[in-house]
């Protein structure tokens, strides 16, 4: 009697393809990766990730390893340091571990699989992860605060190869490239503005420090500031152009005139105001970057849920007695984030030619934290000569990453659009 | 409930009108019906009765500014529907009545699997374990009929065909046996064959659990094949309700006349199709006297004041049998009494057979 439903209906219903399922974005990376220079797009940018991320291995002025000559007790010894490891910084460590648990994560999933049984296992991993890189964020600033007992090392790379001449060192395995940024070093007002030499590839800037070094390191501050200004400005603009396109009427009349009331808003001027205030802060550059930048990811987002909120299955979430938020945020969100993320895209490439554009005036990021805009300034004025290895290097690494963040919104744009109404 | 004389859904005059620009529509206006345990009551009618909005209401969907729930009662479980606070409401959708809608292709989220959206349905009215809930899913697909449920839990929207999708739907619908279902149109979008499997599939899990289906549909044959009693809906309201052998065998409205003479029927000789002359009055304006009667037959243009006056309500004029119309025998001295039929008749597996 409780047939559920006869031979007639399970015939008519056997699979007929085995392909394995894939998802919205699986489908629309597909579409992404099929241009090679989409491709090389991400590779740069992901390869500026990277840089950020293990720069203190490549540009140091501080050796990995060295033996000193000490005198302990009255006697010469031989003692092995890691001067390069004792000076890294929280941050460093952060972004190391940080960068770990991403490719573990990474790993993981591919290996858990897509099957709908083992939801919890990625569940469960995901919820490790965030545990693991919060405990790691605090376990390594706490730690780096309290071991930075021994000052700062003043030795610079000339200080160190005079010791190993002298004989006072021997052993050292130096970074790729030998200069640090010149937090630490003494400034060599008799070495600026050499061009490319063997010792510095990319020549000096006007503090005697090296170019090459400077840029590798400006990578840090380049994504930190692209990422976290378009993260306020995305949580921002998510919550008002949800609410805005869900609630019609009344919240759409105020939130429009709070888009438009923002838009007005002249950033530029807007940051000279408050550095005319408060001082160079780079936190403070990067939140009104974000404060001021959420509009146009409101106005895609209530464009988005105005469309959205009479598609079948968000009455059908209601239908099941979902509550408001969880309609809103969990079934119409990862609907209408398509044209979002092209716009983040957009976002992050305006981000970095702001930044370098204020650092180029002289308002950006405190030295001496390097940044490509505030090494373009240095590259000459008409009236002094013009020192192009200072201006080819940091321009063109903006213009190829400004490029790049355009190739990956275009790319993702079309990926998304088009291709899937064609679904394989 | 448990009684199996008290009915599960009791709609009483129930008024849902919207305020436009046109002035108040009055997309229902005074509604009423009982569906019992392990019924099926047909709502039918043509685009634009009102019937889709009855269905609405009842599970009080509709956005409360432009809607107005201007009188009438829903009597459910011991509660009145229409003034429940919207944390009961939420509880009751999905857990005690639950909806499937007429386009099963665009009514699962696209970026989410089967598998997410069935265990969210679950868990949202059961407290369940996760694991629990990922069975009990498994279970609602094999119960309508798909083969590979395990598998199917991780695949997207896309890749099912429009069968499918709809007794996912309906797998999601039951997953937490409901004691009504909601069928808002839904087999319209799909094509005969599918359309066959689907009502039976809806028949045989309504075997099993007993619930009340509100099988709402402007197709006569799906209501001739799966309904127990019949409401016939014409301009917000109801004009004729019957069980479903009385309606087809004695028809008394002009309008369900009418519609049974529409169906097109296949194998005779090819004459034109017949049609109901006239249009639906605009919800906004409707006239004073009866709705129907500019379309009527019965009247052919000779309106009398009777039905000038106002809308004939729905009376019994004959046992089991209500209608509101001035041409039915019996008309003037029926009495006016709740429709409500706690009819199930008996369905032989062959076909359609008289009483």
């Amino acid at each position: 009697m409780t047939q559920p439903a006869n031979n007639l209906a399970t015939a008519a219903v056997a699979p007929v393809a085995d392909a394995p399922s894939r998802s919205f974005w699986e489908v629309a990376i597909g579409a992404y990766k099929r241009r090679i220079i989409n491709r090389i797009a991400f590779c740069w940018i992901l390869f500026l990730l990277l840089l950020a991320v293990f720069v203190p291995f490549l540009a140091n002025g501080q050796p990995f390893t060295i033996e000193l000559k000490r005198t302990v007790n009255g006697s010469e010894t031989w003692l092995r340091e890691w001067p390069l490891f004792a000076q890294l910084t929280a941050l460093d460590l952060i972004l190391l571990f940080v960068s770990a648990c991403a490719v573990a994560y990474y790993f993981i999933f591919k290996r858990l699989g897509r099957e709908y049984a083992e939801r919890e296992k990625r569940f469960t991993a995901r919820a490790l992860a965030l545990v693991i890189v919060i405990g790691a964020a605090i376990s390594c600033s706490v730690p780096t605060l309290i071991w930075r007992t021994t000052p700062l090392n003043p030795y610079d790379y000339r200080t160190y190869q005079q010791m190993l001449q002298t004989g006072d060192a021997r052993g050292a395995v130096f970074t790729v490239v030998h200069w640090g940024y010149g937090e630490q070093e003494p400034l060599r007002a008799q070495r600026r503005f050499e061009g490319p030499s063997r010792d510095h590839w990319l020549g000096t800037d006007g503090n005697g420090r090296d170019a090459l070094s400077r840029l590798l390191w400006s990578s840090r501050v380049v994504m930190g500031i692209g990422f976290i200004a378009i993260s306020i400005s995305l949580a921002i603009g998510v919550v008002i152009g949800g609410f805005m396109g869900y609630f019609v009427r009344k919240v759409d009349l105020i939130g429009m005139r709070l888009v438009e009331i923002f838009e007005s808003i002249p950033v530029f001027i807007l940051i000279l105001i408050f550095i005319a205030f408060y001082g160079r802060n780079i936190i403070m550059i990067m939140v009104i970057l974000g404060i001021t930048g959420w509009t146009g990811i409101a106005r895609f987002v209530r464009a988005e849920f105005l469309k959205l909120r009479k598609q079948d299955y968000v009455q059908a979430a209601k239908a099941i007695g979902l509550p408001l938020h969880r309609v809103l945020f969990r079934h119409m969100l990862p609907n209408g984030l398509t044209p979002v993320i092209v716009v983040v895209t957009f976002g992050i490439a305006g981000t970095v030619m702001s930044e370098s554009a204020l650092s180029f005036l002289g308002v950006g990021v405190e030295p001496p934290t390097p940044s490509w805009g505030s090494m373009l300034n240095e590259a000459g004025n008409p009236a002094e000569e013009f020192r192009w290895w200072l201006a080819i290097a940091p321009g063109l690494m903006i213009f190829l990453t400004v490029f790049a963040y355009n190739i990956i919104g275009e790319g993702l744009r079309d990926a998304i659009d088009p291709r899937l109404n064609k679904i394989r | 409930m448990t009684d199996n004389n008290q009915p599960l859904l009791r709609v009483r005059g129930l008024k849902t009108y919207f305020n436009t620009e046109n002035g108040l529509a009055l997309a229902v206006d005074g509604v009423s019906f009982s569906l019992f345990k392990n019924q099926t009551l047909a709502l039918v009618g043509e685009s634009g009765c009102g019937k889709s909005v009855t269905s609405m209401s009842v599970m009080r969907l509709l956005p409360q500014p432009p809607t107005i729930y201007a009188g009438g009662e829903i009597h459910f479980d011991d509660r009145d529907l229409l003034h429940a606070p919207e944390a009961d409401m939420q509880k009751i959708r999905g857990g005690e009545i639950a909806m499937i809608f007429q386009e099963p292709m665009t009514s699962l989220n696209p970026v989410f699997t089967i598998g997410d959206q069935i265990v969210e349905a679950i868990t949202l009215h059961q407290q369940v374990s996760m694991k629990q809930a990922v069975d009990i899913a498994e279970e609602a697909l094999r119960r309508v009929g798909i083969s590979e449920p395990r598998r199917r839990l991780s695949e997207y929207p896309h890749q099912l065909s429009g069968g499918m999708k709809q007794r996912v739907m309906i797998a999601m619908a039951l997953a937490c046996e409901p004691q009504v279902l909601i069928a808002d149109e839904p087999t319209t979008a799909l094509d005969v064959t599918i359309q066959a499997q689907i009502l039976e599939l809806m028949r045989g899990i309504q075997e099993s659990s007993g619930m009340g289906i509100l099988l709402i549909t402007h197709d006569l044959g799906v209501v001739a094949e799966n309904a127990d009693v019949v409401a016939v809906m014409y301009a917000g309201k109801i004009v004729e309700y019957a069980d479903v052998y009385e309606l087809f065998a004695n028809p008394l409205h002009p309008y369900t006349r009418g519609l049974l003479n529409c169906v097109p029927k296949l194998g005779g000789e090819s004459t034109r199709l017949a049609t109901i002359a006239g249009m639906v009055p605009s919800p906004t304006r409707y006239p004073v006297g009866c709705r129907f009667a500019a379309r009527c037959t019965e009247c052919q243009g000779h309106i009398r004041e009777k039905e000038m006056a106002a809308h004939p309500e729905l009376r019994e004029v004959k046992p089991g049998h209500w209608v509101a119309t001035w041409h039915a025998q019996g008309y003037e001295s029926a009495p006016q009494t709740e429709p409500s039929l706690a009819f199930r008749r008996q369905r032989a597996k062959a076909k359609l057979t008289a009483v």
